[in-house]
């Protein structure tokens, strides 16, 4: 039985939004009259979802909205809107609000609206269980010098690194901000063979040196070979470009005053700064970046 | 103040407040790239003498908004300006602190105490 909690300052309206929700199968409505009760009824015991009223004395309920995915992430929140009020449910949607019915079509919308937000919640909840159960992962990325899949490799790589315990939540963003650095320098520095100076240079230049390499040989072809391995007591993250290698030795310290204001060289800093353990191969087109879990270590 | 996906600009006085929004994308990829040359013709205007970057809308970041920060640096050192950074998350200052990039920016909590910080005199 999933608990649905509604808000809405007006009694009638409370009531009919009860009657619709009555009509489903295994749930069971409470409400609430203002933003300010909601949240204490959620502080006590938190509803499987929360349907609120837009338009509220005190608390509006786009402020309750930001409210409960600071506090409670885990409970969804649908929003009735009157007519006029697109804009605020969008706005609605972009601060965390899982949906919104307008009013005038309640009778129609908001039993099936409420259903379907409960099964996505019930799925995703079964794959937080699952990832939970995860104890070790391995995975090999071939990929092409598409920058925009780094963002979704690291995203993955986030997940992969807290489902097996490896760290905590902060080390977890250390982990990535290493592993972003990483796979940048392999695309940019060593497939397309950019340079810190020409990044520096024009932008728009520099951009259209990315677009002309990324779509010409030799620079083409190349991949980026990722191999992540990742368990309770340690992760292993090894990315491989195809260009010609670099010698790190040789690279600016941009801690040394007199390179501070350089570009080069932040990069594998922050690599060196959040890994417990970094090494290069010989021609310099290969890293291997390993993390340790802090109890390990200790 | 301009309200952008990537980038928002706000002048405060002599003193443009920037607020990255993004972490990783480059200001030289073409979406951002448009928002970013409007941020710097604010940059170059003559009203504006001094920058702040507010850190507090982007939870963590790495050397691409460190760059990005340093060109906006340098540009403003050029008109005898100053950087202030704001509300950089735990993470945050952790990659400033590792970049050594304290020495040369002044790092406040809010903006109030970086609009201090700015309106004193250069030692």
């Amino acid at each position: 039985m999933a608990t649905v909690l509604v808000v809405d300052d007006a009694a009638v309206d409370r009531k009919l939004v009860g009657g619709l929700l009555s009509k489903g199968k295994d749930l069971q409505v409470e409400f609430a009259a203002s933003g300010e009760e909601a949240l204490s009824r959620l502080a006590e015991s938190p509803p499987a979802l929360v349907v609120t009223d837009l338009v509220m004395p005190g608390m509006s309920g786009l402020e309750l909205v930001a409210q409960i995915v600071a506090g409670h992430p885990g409970v969804p929140v649908i929003l009735m809107t009157g007519k006029g009020s697109e804009d605020v449910a969008v706005r609605a949607l972009k601060s965390g609000a899982a949906s919104y019915v307008p009013k005038g079509v309640l009778h129609q919308h908001l039993l099936n609206t409420v259903q379907d937000v409960l099964a996505m919640v019930s799925e995703g909840s079964s794959q937080a269980r699952l990832m939970g159960c995860l104890k070790r992962g391995q995975f090999h990325f071939l990929l092409g010098n598409d920058a925009s899949l780094i963002p979704s490799l690291v995203n993955h790589v986030q997940s992969l690194v807290t489902s097996v315990g490896l760290c905590d939540e902060a080390s977890v963003i250390r982990v990535c901000i290493a592993l972003e650095e990483a796979l940048r320098n392999a695309l940019f520095h060593g497939n397309l063979e950019l340079t810190s100076e020409q990044r520096e240079g024009d932008s728009e230049i520099y951009q259209r040196l990315i677009d002309d390499r990324t779509s010409k040989e030799p620079y083409a072809s190349r991949r980026l070979e990722v191999t992540i391995e990742v368990g309770p007591t340690t992760g292993r993250f090894v990315i491989c470009d195809q260009g010609p290698g670099f010698d790190p030795a040789r690279l600016p310290d941009p801690t040394d005053p007199e390179n501070i204001e350089k570009v080069s060289g932040r990069g594998l800093l922050l690599m060196r700064t959040f890994m417990d353990e970094v090494s290069f191969n010989e021609t310099g087109n290969r890293v291997t970046m390993i993390k340790h879990c802090a109890a390990t270590k200790a | 103040m301009n309200e952008s996906k990537y980038v928002r600009a706000e002048q405060q006085g002599n003193v443009l407040v920037i607020t990255p929004l993004f972490t990783y994308a480059s200001f030289t990829e073409p979406h951002i790239a448009s928002e970013w040359n409007e941020v710097q013709q604010q940059l170059d205007a003559p009203e504006t003498e001094q920058v702040i970057v507010d850190l507090g809308e982007i939870p963590y970041f790495g050397s691409t908004v460190l760059e990005w920060m340093a060109q906006l640096w340098k540009r403003i050192k050029v008109k005898g300006g100053r950087l202030a950074v704001v509300r950089p998350s735990e993470i945050g200052r952790e990659v400033l602190a590792a970049a050594r990039l304290e020495r040369l920016w002044g790092i406040f909590a809010t903006r109030d105490e970086a609009l201090t910080w700015l309106a004193k005199p250069q030692s």
